[in-house]
């Protein structure tokens, strides 16, 4: 009974905590730009770049909030350059992210290499990191201080900003100025926005949430850069926020449940099972999800022209 | 100069300024970052061409890159950007290795042909998952199929670590491939084979399918415009599904060509991110399968270039992933040289205009 053992510890809810911070910076990330129309897929490159420049200038300039600012500033920089060439360059949205990815990956090596003289990590460069937190009143309580003390600050903020998202999506016009331009641009326009510059800033806010994720795993969960780090975690966000359908709780929940699963595939792995089924099934499960979500819109679209179409019979019969 | 050649034209001159630009900014970079500049250059540049067994090399950097491409051409032909290249081609790597290692019943190279169809069928059926739910309930595309890419991944990599995983031998990877199924050698010295004259045959092949069969026809009709292609009768749901069905065929089959000869042992721990190279070569070439080769000849000459850089400079091979990107950035980029474009075309119709 080894695995069920270490299922069911606090210890294990926090490390599914501690795995899915950097999904929910990614899934937030993509939600933003999913609801201003577009599918950013280079969040993962976004990641990179940014845990790459934050352990750069920490330990370059030993400072960290310049490390903290520079970081978020290459996000922001890298959405928009991503809206750039997507909006005004008018180029395929898939084209840009494949070219903004391959650029990043290889620049990254490239830039590594030229500081450190290392192709692979940061190691030979001493970069800062962000602290942890003791949460002083909650610490102390049995099981529930031993899940929520201690995390990392980016964790805390994660959670936080999947509130400020929400807010900022239904509660602020900007958020609701980003939900017209993604549904239908061209009724935004008509109402006298500017769906480009609606667009730009969706995607600065997008590139934004992917710096913090990509600064989490470079200077909050490890103190190191490793070239590959963020491991398709982009992507992951992408799924994440699919699945979330477009809700930031639900972005938040289906990271959460991808966090679970990376955290039972690494018990499993412990006690020698094959890890590959349990890496499966988030992907499975959010494969499912997005199909019976389509499907039942497309039975609520089909319904509603059903009855219009029958009323209008009923007129006519009349 | 008729709308059409003018066309034609600028999209010739687009492709070569992208090229060019890139290959300035790999200039620049090489110049900025290296001690010993034109040394980097010249390996760069001329490496490939110093030795047969670079040219070998480059030839053998090629191939796949074709299959991948063709592949992307067929994909993406309905106008459904699907990315199932990526997940197809490791597929078929592991559907050959798993074919040549566990049928033994059948030996030499009529095991090549019996894998070889395996993998056509089982890449072909693996790629219709996000096209299907796309069709049947206007899913997106593309996502599904970035997830069941990973799906895939899994999928395979349970297959290989239970079923062909060698663990007696010091190198990680599957048990051998038989020797007797390997593809001859065309070239001595290096590893070019028959794989090379396939892949050819391969052009030859979809082009002819895209553009000398009914078939082919329909799939580019619907490509051009879905509504009308439905007005006329054509079945779209058959006509994508079948663009799926081929296009992830083709690319599982460059996967799983390059197990027989170039690589005595399955040893992909991760997707091969081929996919995505296929995006690159496709977008080159226009996504026309006619101009894959030298799309793919160009590509695989500036990464076997950048690998010689690598190995005798201080200039890392990371390189070329610039120069691919700033080169497919300014090719996708329809507003490149657009008002140029514009001001041609507002020009020649005026003068013809005066002439009429």
């Amino acid at each position: 009974m080894g695995i069920l053992e270490n299922i069911f510890t606090a210890q294990f809810i926090y490390t599914i905590i501690r795995v899915s911070t950097p999904l929910i910076f990614a899934s937030l990330s993509s939600l933003i730009a999913r609801r201003a129309g577009v599918t950013n897929i280079t969040i993962d490159s976004t990641m990179l770049m940014s845990a790459l420049t934050g352990v750069l200038v920490s330990a370059f300039t030993g400072s960290l909030w310049l490390a903290l600012v520079s970081g978020m500033v290459v996000g922001i920089v890298m959405g928009i350059f991503m809206g750039y060439f997507h909006i005004m360059m008018n180029t395929n949205m898939i084209l840009t992210g494949v070219a903004i990815n391959t650029f990043t990956n290889g620049a990254v090596v490239m830039i590594l290499y030229a500081f450190t003289g290392d192709k692979g990590s940061s190691s030979m460069i001493n970069s800062l990191g962000v602290p942890g937190l003791e949460i002083p009143l909650i610490k102390d309580i049995p099981i529930l201080g031993e899940i929520l003390s201690g995390h990392n600050i980016f964790t805390y903020v994660a959670f936080l900003m999947v509130i400020v998202v929400w807010f900022l999506m239904y509660r602020m016009p900007l958020g609701l100025r980003i939900r017209a331009v993604g549904e239908n641009s061209s009724a935004a326009k008509s109402v006298g926005e500017n769906p480009t510059k609606i667009k730009l800033i969706a995607l600065g806010l997008s590139g934004f949430f992917a710096s913090l994720g990509g600064m989490y795993l470079s200077m909050g969960n490890m103190q190191v850069f490793i070239v590959g780090m963020t491991s398709s975690r982009g992507f992951i966000g992408v799924a994440a926020d699919a699945m979330g359908q477009g809700n930031p709780v639900g972005a938040m929940l289906a990271s959460l449940l991808f966090g679970s699963a990376n955290a039972v595939g690494n018990v499993l792995q412990i006690n020698s099972f094959s890890t590959d089924v349990v890496m499966a099934i988030p992907y499975v499960v959010s494969i499912i999800g997005i199909i019976v979500y389509s499907a039942r819109e497309k039975q609520k679209r089909e319904s509603k022209i059903k009855r219009a179409i029958a009323q209008a019979e009923k007129l006519q019969g009349v | 100069m008729s709308n059409k050649q003018l066309n034609q034209v600028f999209s010739v001159v687009k492709t070569f300024l992208a090229i060019v630009i890139a290959m300035v900014v790999a200039f620049v970079i090489i110049l900025v970052v290296s001690d010993e500049p034109m040394e980097a250059l010249y390996a760069f540049l001329l490496g490939p061409f110093t030795s047969v067994r670079r040219i070998g090399n480059l030839i053998e950097n090629t191939i796949p890159l074709i299959y991948v491409g063709l592949g992307v051409c067929v994909l993406w032909a309905t106008g459904k950007r699907t990315l199932s290249g990526e997940g197809c081609y490791y597929f078929g790597g592991l559907m050959a290795a798993l074919a040549s290692i566990k049928i033994y019943f059948i030996h030499g190279k009529s095991l090549t042909v019996t894998s070889m169809v395996i993998v056509l069928v089982v890449c072909g059926i693996m790629a219709l998952l996000p096209m299907i739910v796309n069709l049947k309930y206007g899913t997106d595309a593309f996502v599904v199929s970035l997830l069941f890419n990973y799906v895939m991944f899994y999928i395979g990599n349970y297959i290989f670590s239970n079923y062909l995983m060698d663990i007696t031998s010091t190198s990680s990877g599957s048990y051998p491939l038989p020797t007797d199924s390997f593809l001859p050698t065309l070239i001595p010295g290096t590893k070019v084979n028959a794989n090379l004259i396939v892949a050819l045959l391969m052009i030859v092949a979809v082009w002819f399918f895209m553009y000398k069969t009914k078939w082919g026809y329909s799939i580019r009709l619907v490509g051009l415009n879905p509504n009308c292609a439905k007005y006329v009768g054509i079945n779209v749901f058959a006509v994508c599904i079948l663009a799926q069905f081929i296009g992830g065929a083709i690319s599982g089959f460059g996967g799983g060509m390059e197990m027989f000869g170039r690589n005595p042992r399955f040893a992909w721990f991760s997707l091969t991110n081929m996919g995505w190279d296929g995006i690159m070569v496709a977008t080159l070439a226009k996504y026309k399968p006619q101009y894959i080769l030298f799309s793919a000849l160009f590509l695989g000459y500036v990464r076997t270039g950048a690998d010689i850089m690598n190995r005798s400079s201080d200039v890392a091979s990371e390189i070329v992933m610039i120069i691919q990107a700033v080169m497919i950035l300014f090719i996708g980029a329809n507003s490149f040289l657009a008002a140029m474009q514009q001001r041609v075309r507002v020009k020649y119709n005026e003068k013809a205009e005066k002439e009429a």
